[in-house]
């Protein structure tokens, strides 16, 4: 587990598995489970984006692409597409996370979004932070982005 | 491969996004087109993290929310307490309003937007803060205040400081005063405010929230015509959207007939005044709808459209525009 903190308040504190992998941008989490792929919201991205109001994904059955959306969120202070981390197909939507989102905040990575059948998994992976040292690695970078933008409210 | 928004709708709301006006909204679509032309206009200030297929705001601190009272509010509004305020950046003097707006600069920041909550008597104490405004737009920002109710002085004052859009919410019936707001003050008061701020010579943009009185169209007329008697600069309306957490948490928000009424009637009764669907609007579908039927009933533009909204302004044969300031400043 990378644990990476800000800060001083309590809630500046982020679990990120170190056996998942991560979307860059949008903090898609993809845990590979045998031929599929789960995918969800990271702790940081769920907490950046607040309690979570809506959430709207693709059906399942529909093809996704890696760094395309495959759904979107809305929270009191963010709009904004959830970017597939692999390309694919929809396998199932976690219908009751989509219909009651606020579910991601409580419990990220229990309460999954969707569940994908992978097109080609060993090349989107090969890109995307992983184990201890690439998550803490990508996750510095993205304070850093968050501090220049007076967006990290943690002391 | 964008998010094609369309496939994900239930088929329910498919036929409230096909692009063609319903007969209700004609009247309203061109009278728009006629005194407005064919721009369209949407807002996507730094308040949120914004993104769609259409747009999408740079995600920096562009115009920022600022309040002068931290998350401290007198009144703990039914559908509120507060809680907006939390989202805001927090300024609770003169002084640390100036450091955060020179700091805001610094990092390429345009505008401000001065909130904050109310006393018990429903004004913001903003009085200590004229000259720190005059200061912040010496440095270059474009300045909206929510002023709450107002006296002469602050009226005035807000003027002289060069405030750029002074907004105050304004409401049509007595019992949403009170029940809503815990204000003991009438609807005489709101319009003596709005009235101050359009003599001072500020520019004015009056809100309306449509549902205010738990759900229900109460006052809402009202506040228009009120609105009718001043010379604003632009018209605000949004949509009653409950915190959750608050005792109203649960009503229901008005239904769309009710809300595209209150579209429409707006529209004849300010022909040539812009009118705006503000930030706030119950999520979801309802915004899809919502969103949808302010461009048919000929509104002028919507802060953080629902997605796929820009893309049927277009096919509606409009020109987009876009803007990170706060919508009540379409005049710039």
């Amino acid at each position: 587990m990378a644990v990476i903190s800000a800060g001083t308040k309590d809630e500046c504190r982020w679990d990120l598995p170190d056996d998942f992998y991560y979307h860059k941008k949008d903090h898609v989490w993809a845990k590979v489970e045998g031929d599929h792929v789960r995918m969800g919201l990271d702790a940081f991205g769920q907490w950046a984006a607040g309690t979570l109001a809506q959430m709207r994904t693709f059906p399942a059955g529909r093809a996704i692409r890696k760094d395309h959306a495959f759904g979107n969120v809305e929270s009191g202070k963010f709009i904004g597409p959830m970017r597939s981390p692999v390309s694919g197909k929809i396998l199932e939507v976690n219908d009751e996370v989509v219909s009651n989102p606020s579910l991601v905040n409580d419990d990220n990575y229990g309460n999954w979004i969707v569940l994908v059948e992978p097109s080609n998994l060993d090349e989107d992976l090969a890109d995307l932070p992983h184990g201890e040292a690439g998550i803490r690695e990508w996750m510095e970078a993205e304070l850093d982005e968050f501090k220049k933008k007076d967006l990290l409210n943690c002391d | 491969m964008r998010l094609d928004w369309r496939q994900s709708l239930p088929d329910e709301l498919l036929a409230d996004l096909e692009p063609a006006i319903p007969e209700e909204f004609k009247e309203g679509w061109e009278s728009a087109r006629a005194h407005f032309g064919n721009q369209f206009h949407f807002y996507a200030p730094s308040i949120k993290h914004y993104e769609t297929s259409g747009f999408k705001n740079s995600s920096r601190p562009f115009f920022v929310p600022v309040s002068i009272t931290g998350d401290s509010c007198r009144l703990k509004c039914e559908h509120c307490r507060a809680k907006i305020l939390k989202t805001m950046y927090e300024a609770r003097s003169p002084g640390q309003l100036l450091e955060l707006g020179q700091r805001i600069r610094e990092n390429g920041g345009e505008g401000l937007l001065i909130s904050g909550g109310s006393l018990a008597d429903g004004t913001v104490p903003l009085h200590g803060y004229v000259d720190t405004i005059a200061e912040l737009k010496r440095l270059g920002f474009t300045i909206a205040v929510h002023t709450g109710l107002v006296d002469e002085e602050l009226a005035r004052g807000l003027a002289a400081a060069g405030t750029d859009m002074a907004m105050i919410d304004i409401i049509g019936d007595s019992e949403t005063i009170r029940n809503v707001y815990h204000l003991n003050t009438g609807v005489g008061d709101f319009e003596r405010s709005l009235e101050l701020l359009c003599d001072s010579g500020v520019k004015t943009a009056p809100h309306v929230v449509i549902g205010l009185h738990f759900g229900e169209i109460k006052g809402e007329r009202e506040a228009l015509a009120m609105i009718a008697r001043h010379p604003v600069t632009s018209l605000v309306l949004v949509v009653l959207t409950s915190q959750p957490g608050t005792p109203m948490q649960a009503v229901a928000p008005p239904k769309h007939e009710e809300i595209g009424t209150i579209f429409k009637e707006a529209r004849q009764l300010f022909p040539t005044v812009p009118i705006l669907l503000g930030c706030a609007r119950p999520l979801g579908d309802h915004k899809v709808i919502t969103d949808a039927m302010a461009i048919k009933a000929g509104l002028n533009g919507i802060a953080y459209p629902a997605e796929g909204i820009v893309e049927l302004a277009r096919e509606l044969g409009l020109e987009a525009v876009f803007s990170e300031q706060c919508c009540s400043l379409i005049y710039q």
